[in-house]
């Protein structure tokens, strides 16, 4: 009799998972029929964002849903429940996989964790697309996004020329677990080094979180009475950063975020938020599924498709932000 | 004085001390760790851990605990702040009601489970954790909502006198609620409870309604940090509030509550909430990074309660 229970309770919650995971499942879809059916209705591409919470991935997944519309496609939605997280990325992979989807689009939470996941991918034939960040290894159609080092730097030559070479400058690093965060930090380090004149005070991981940006902003103000710039890896953690320093009524510190999304624009337009990196969220998403529908009608398609890349500042802000309306 | 008296005398003494001793370390090695402003800005960062180790001592007093707190911050602060976007104060009150009635609803719920099914609390607020997460990720659905009218700002931001809003708040939560646990008889009901359920329960005591009223106490104390908190913040995300549960449960651990229960008091929670403050402060003034951050406060953990085992063997 329990073991009936127990047996009963796992199919039940691991029911709620299934459509707590995809709650943008198509209502046609029978569970158990997933062998290669014809496509009457355009192709399923499941696109792997890396969180649930933060707006930028919203845009992202607005795009691709947009775009799939036009395209008369489908657009499954996976988004890990804890932020950044890889482990329930790769099972989310393997989901995807066990549901049949045509294509895959990953935005990878870990270049190198995502390989295995990708292989399984590739093994079953299915064609995967990277967008946002990339993986290190696997059979990959395309990349789609900035290249986050060559874009930090670009950012940080604008934030240093601005400082005339020299300052105290902070990093507000993300997950530095991720490939994202690494390479844009290594893009603001190795610019700041070439300046003997600035200083990195500190750089300390802030997860991509405006709450624990805000808190780690918070102490160093304390500890360090005298910064010039705090250059965050996104617009979330600068946002937070910038709430710390306004509450200590500092007004004299440059903030750039990362993103260029509507928040980070309206703060850039307000004059509170210095600069940011435009990386086209929209795009992320929309050209990511073009590219998965070129893929499967046997287009050819380049190993790297760029958008965005420009810096975001108060000249071209008030323009970006008619995107989101 | 009997020797249960002796032995809480001797654990309240043991935290004051392991405070007074971290001030004095802190204070030599950290050139402005005294200034009012560090002192101020340690117990502004302490009163929101305050707030919820408060609601949590009430569970654990009546040998439960509280995991969803954070959840139920989030939930209810995304909630209310629906409210706080329109420029009016009725709609401002009604969000801070809102929010405070349904963190005292949720916590009813916990409580409920808990004593009518007697289910064990871990497991029951573990579960209202992901609720009350999974709602406030649907209800926003990746949105974050910001930029609060000014008023609404003061309760996070604001000061009186130069003494931040946050810890005017947590000061007088702190003196509501020792004094609900001393000198009325809900409080005597609660230690009852929490010492010996069923003495209580032969002793005519209500044990459901006691334990309800304790967890729907945190429920209600998460939603009021969390109205805080939002106002600190200046934006509600679904996502906040995600460690505060352990953080309150570390403030309780050092601060002496007994997982057992019946035994404890607020000022406790509180000793032990400023103790984990100024550690975490002193840490990021010395430049120590955040990776260690954890390392000290779980040691602090696991010393505290080695202290209470010792002390308790202690025959007085």
């Amino acid at each position: 009799m329990k073991k009936i229970v127990s047996v009963l309770l796992v199919l039940i919650l691991s029911l709620a998972l299934v459509v707590g995971c995809a709650p943008s499942e198509p209502k046609t879809t029978e569970p158990g029929v997933q062998t290669e059916a014809p496509k009457e209705d355009g192709y399923t591409i499941a696109l792997l964002v890396k969180d649930s919470t933060t707006p930028f991935w919203r845009y992202v997944v607005t795009g691709a849903e947009q775009v799939a519309a036009e395209l008369n496609c489908t657009v499954i939605e996976y988004a890990p429940l804890q932020t950044q997280n890889l482990e329930e990325q790769v099972r989310q992979v393997e989901d995807a996989i066990q549901k049949g989807v045509d294509a895959i689009a990953i935005a990878p939470i870990d270049s190198e964790g995502i390989i295995p996941a990708i292989e399984k991918a590739n093994a079953a034939g299915i064609p995967v697309i990277t967008t946002n960040s990339k993986s290190s290894g696997g059979d990959l159609e395309t990349f789609i996004g900035v290249d986050n080092y060559e874009a930090a730097k670009t950012l940080a030559e604008y934030m240093m020329e601005d400082l005339g070479g020299k300052g105290n400058v902070v990093i507000i690093e993300g997950n530095p677990a991720g490939q994202t965060s690494q390479d844009r930090v290594a893009g603001f380090t190795e610019v700041i080094e070439k300046y003997p004149d600035v200083n990195l005070l500190v750089s300390q991981p802030g997860m991509f979180q405006r709450a624990e940006a805000m808190a780690i902003m918070e102490n160093l103000i304390q500890a360090n009475p005298d910064i010039d710039a705090v250059m965050a890896l996104n617009d979330e953690m600068a946002l937070g950063a910038l709430q710390a320093l306004q509450d200590a009524g500092i007004t004299d510190v440059k903030v750039t975020g990362f993103d260029g999304a509507k928040e980070g624009l309206e703060a850039i337009v307000a004059g509170t938020l210095f600069a940011s990196m435009n990386q086209a969220p929209f795009d992320q998403g929309g050209v990511a599924v073009r590219a998965a529908v070129d893929v499967l009608n046997g287009k050819k398609i380049d190993d790297w498709i760029k958008v965005g890349g420009e810096v975001c500042d108060i000249s071209n802000a008030a323009e970006m932000l008619k995107l989101f309306e | 004085m009997n020797t249960l008296k002796m032995k809480e005398i001797l654990t309240r003494l043991s935290r004051v001390l392991a405070l007074l001793f971290i001030f004095i370390a802190l204070s030599i090695l950290v050139d402005n760790f005294l200034e009012p402003k560090n002192l101020l800005n340690i117990l502004n960062q302490a009163s929101l851990n305050t707030m919820i180790a408060i609601g949590l001592t009430f569970t654990m007093l009546v040998s439960g605990i509280d995991l969803s707190a954070g959840s139920i911050l989030a939930l209810t602060s995304v909630l209310a702040a629906t409210f706080f976007r329109a420029d009016s104060v009725p709609s401002m009150a009604l969000g801070i009601i809102i929010a405070l009635s349904l963190g005292a609803f949720l916590g009813a719920i916990n409580g409920t489970v808990v004593s009518y099914l007697s289910l064990p609390p871990f497991l029951v607020t573990f579960g209202m954790q992901q609720i009350a997460r999974g709602v406030a990720y649907l209800y926003m659905s990746g949105n974050v909502f910001n930029n609060f009218d000014q008023r609404y700002l003061f309760i996070g931001k604001g000061d009186v006198l130069g003494i931040p809003m946050p810890v005017i708040i947590a000061t007088v939560a702190v003196i509501i609620a020792s004094l609900l646990l001393s000198k009325t008889t809900i409080g005597r009901k609660i230690y009852s409870v929490g010492a010996n359920r069923s003495a209580a329960q032969y002793s005519g005591i209500s044990t459901h309604k006691t334990t309800i009223f304790a967890f729907a106490a945190s429920g209600f104390m998460a939603a009021l940090a969390g109205l805080v908190y939002i106002s600190r913040l200046n934006a509600a995300e679904a996502i906040i509030g995600e460690n505060f549960s352990q953080q309150a449960i570390a403030a309780a651990a050092i601060g002496g509550i007994s997982f057992k229960g019946g035994r404890g008091s607020v000022y406790g929670t509180v000793v032990g909430a400023l103790i984990l403050a100024s550690i975490l402060n002193g840490m990021n003034q010395l430049g120590i990074p955040t990776q260690y951050q954890n390392l000290v406060t779980g040691t602090a953990i696991i010393i505290a309660v080695l202290l209470d085992r010792t002390s308790a063997r202690v025959e007085l």
